[in-house]
């Protein structure tokens, strides 16, 4: 079980703390202003059937993905597991190789990291996830990894490991971060990023605010995607509807800066209508879609945790979030981080990693473009845990009272005075 | 209500739910007297009350739930419960929604939150209030089972201004209310993290300027009471304040 006392005190806890109650006001007032234009409960019914749909026919929605990948020149390799997605990374992942990545949730789920900083030059290129690389720190959510780490920190590690003087200043940090990884994806001999959304028609899309993602999968000679089944969607527009939720929810923008789409190699035919592949964009692309989990949501009956466009929006309100930050799930944090983590990392690391911890207040489904209730799956999973004799000490107790008194408080109770055990609500 | 009707229409019960009858016991007496003043015909089942499952079901303990249920539902059938007005929106969700679900249409028992009795009785004229003399400014925390889970936020409100009180909302409030720390078993479970979280909200009441937080909730009254300790806000439930002012 994490250690909550130490984590409420630590440092990065205050200070993500604070950055995100000071900037949630505003991120709020920013997603009203980028839903001006947009019927906000047509996009979301939309939202919910494309997901719907999506989910209940995924196996045809995979294969026609699949199919229509593959006759654009795209390779497709599917692994069932976070270990079997390793495999068939490091075998595309020469050793010695530069390799640049973009951020990518499915690809810190799988822990490739890890792998490629044995054997490659591996870079991180989102600003926040670059500033996690160097400061040996953990990301903190899937939008903002680095708002937990405080100015001096950043200028600090870029002193000893770059040898850069910088003030604590956010404009010439993020400047000098930027030349620094511009360098290297010009130098990169691999690209690495995930995906947003697939079209089964064959689209490939991936959000970005700072184009790094443009020059990573445009600029090395292979760009490999790692995503996961759940991001499959029938048509490209439904993948576009998606994107708007994403800059709405996720960043509080009407659009993302940038939405890449890729649907096949790069091409010309200019040479007497001769079509040769492989231009300006990589030489090879190739896309791992892995299941790790997945299917056996869907099996199970928890397809809401599939709905998720992973935008976060829920998580900077969350209370327990907000106080515990990455503490709260595993690779996937608050309240959905959780329910992954069952089926990722199984019932007994999802107990000890938050499965508790949700005090039901629904803040998460009243920001959550899908309304996925995360409260009722947590207590769907809480009833999985009670079954597989998974409690915690304290409720045990208080099914002890319930059981032999009809409350949940028993005898403990003394006239006048708030117990500290409140078992209660 | 006459006999005749009792016997027809059913009795109505007043359920205080365990936090207010163990542990906020003074709330209990405050709301027995409110619903008498509102001229509100009401039984109480005292030691034949059970928990009403909310604690149970949210830790995950479904077959104690459902039997929890069914005994609530056998007791109910057995005094002629037509009607349940409880003072804890814990309690008031899981009647109203989860037993619904749970049990269907043999589940025929119309459920109220006190704030909505209250309310209709003020509003009809039955619970005379003294006239106020100035408008006083505090917050009011809305609690997440009354609001988010069942979308009761005028009736407290209302109540509020109608004993002379000026509303300064936190910067979450409604819709977007924080959470006091106490529920779904974090409070019981994790003292430190709920402790952190009822200072959170402290903080926003403290932000409005005003020095008293009001709700109407015995857990969110709980949390805030014993956070408060550390905190300028003045605690108060709601049934206090009407208390007061009563004719």
């Amino acid at each position: 079980m994490t250690n909550l006392k130490k984590t409420l005190k630590s440092e990065r806890v205050k200070v993500g703390k604070e950055t995100v109650i000071e900037n949630y006001n505003n991120y709020l007032e920013n997603r009203k202003k980028s839903q001006k234009d947009v019927d906000v409960d047509k996009l979301k019914e939309e939202l919910k059937e494309i997901k719907k749909y999506s989910i209940e026919n995924l196996d045809e929605l995979k294969r026609k993905t699949i199919k229509n990948l593959k006759e654009q020149n795209i390779q497709v390799f599917e692994a069932k597991d976070a270990k079997e997605a390793r495999k068939i990374a490091l075998k595309l992942i020469p050793k010695g190789k530069k390799v640049v990545k973009s951020k990518s949730n499915v690809v810190n789920e799988i822990c490739l990291e890890r792998e490629l900083l044995k054997r490659n030059e591996f870079t991180e290129t989102d600003c926040g996830d670059f500033i996690i690389q160097i400061t040996e720190e953990k990301e903190c959510h899937p939008v903002s990894p680095a708002i937990h780490i405080p100015l001096e920190k950043i200028t600090e590690t870029i002193k000893e490991k770059f040898k850069a003087k910088l003030p604590n200043d956010p404009a010439k940090i993020t400047h000098w971060i930027r030349d620094y990884i511009k360098k290297k994806i010009f130098e990169a001999d691999i690209g690495i990023t995930g995906a947003n959304v697939l079209s089964a028609d064959g689209g490939i899309f991936i959000l970005e605010n700072e184009g790094n993602i443009s020059l990573v999968s445009r600029l090395p000679k292979k760009h490999i995607i790692i995503t996961s089944i759940d991001k499959i969607v029938p048509r490209t527009e439904d993948a576009v509807k998606i994107c708007k939720a994403a800059a709405i929810w996720g960043s509080g923008v009407p659009l993302p800066t940038y939405i890449n789409v890729i649907s096949s190699l790069s091409r010309t035919a200019d040479v007497q209508k001769n079509l040769i592949w492989g231009m300006y964009g990589p030489e090879e692309v190739s896309v791992i879609l892995i299941d790790n989990g997945r299917s056996e949501m869907i099996k199970e009956g928890f397809t809401e945790l599939l709905e998720c466009i992973n935008c976060g929006a829920c998580l900077f309100p969350c209370p327990i979030y907000r106080n515990i930050l990455d503490k709260y799930g595993f690779h996937y944090f608050g309240g959905r981080g959780v329910g992954m983590t069952v089926f990722q990392q199984g019932l007994k690391e999802g107990f000890k990693n938050g499965l508790y911890y949700c005090t039901t207040c629904e803040l998460c489904k009243q920001n959550c473009p899908m309304d996925i209730d995360i409260p009722k799956v947590i207590k769907e999973l809480r009833k999985r845990a009670v079954k597989n004799n998974l409690e915690t000490e304290t409720n045990s107790k208080m099914m002890d009272n319930i059981r032999t008194s009809g409350n949940p408080f028993g005898e403990d109770v003394k006239e006048g005075e708030i117990p500290d055990k409140l078992y209660c609500c | 209500m006459g006999i005749f009707d009792k016997i027809m229409g059913g009795n109505t019960l007043y359920y205080p739910g365990c936090m207010v009858k163990f542990v906020m016991k003074n709330l209990q007496d405050n709301y027995e007297e409110i619903l008498r003043k509102s001229g509100i015909d009401f039984i109480k089942l005292n030691d034949l009350e059970a928990c009403c499952g909310s604690p149970v079901l949210n830790a995950g303990y479904e077959r104690d739930f459902k039997t929890l249920a069914k005994k609530n539902l056998d007791i109910f059938k057995k005094h002629a419960v037509k009607k349940i007005i409880t003072s804890c929106p814990a309690c008031y969700k899981t009647f109203n929604k989860d037993y619904r679900e749970l049990i269907g249409e043999e589940w025929d028992v119309e459920v109220e939150h006190v704030t909505q009795t209250i309310y209709k009785a003020l509003r009809k004229g039955k619970l005379k209030i003294k006239n106020p003399e100035k408008r006083t400014k505090l917050t009011y925390h809305d609690p997440c089972h009354l609001g988010r889970h069942s979308g009761i936020y005028e009736e407290p409100r209302k109540i509020l201004e109608k004993l002379g009180y000026e509303i300064v909302d936190m910067k979450s409030s409604k819709e977007g209310a924080l959470c006091c720390g106490g529920g779904g078993g974090v409070r019981s479970n994790f003292s430190e993290l709920s402790n952190a979280i009822t200072k959170d909200l402290l903080e926003e009441a403290e932000d409005t300027k005003t020095t008293v937080l009001v709700t109407t909730c015995p857990m969110c009254d709980a949390c805030f009471l014993q956070g408060a300790k550390n905190s300028k806000m003045n605690v108060k439930e709601l049934s206090e304040l009407i208390i007061e002012k009563l004719e």
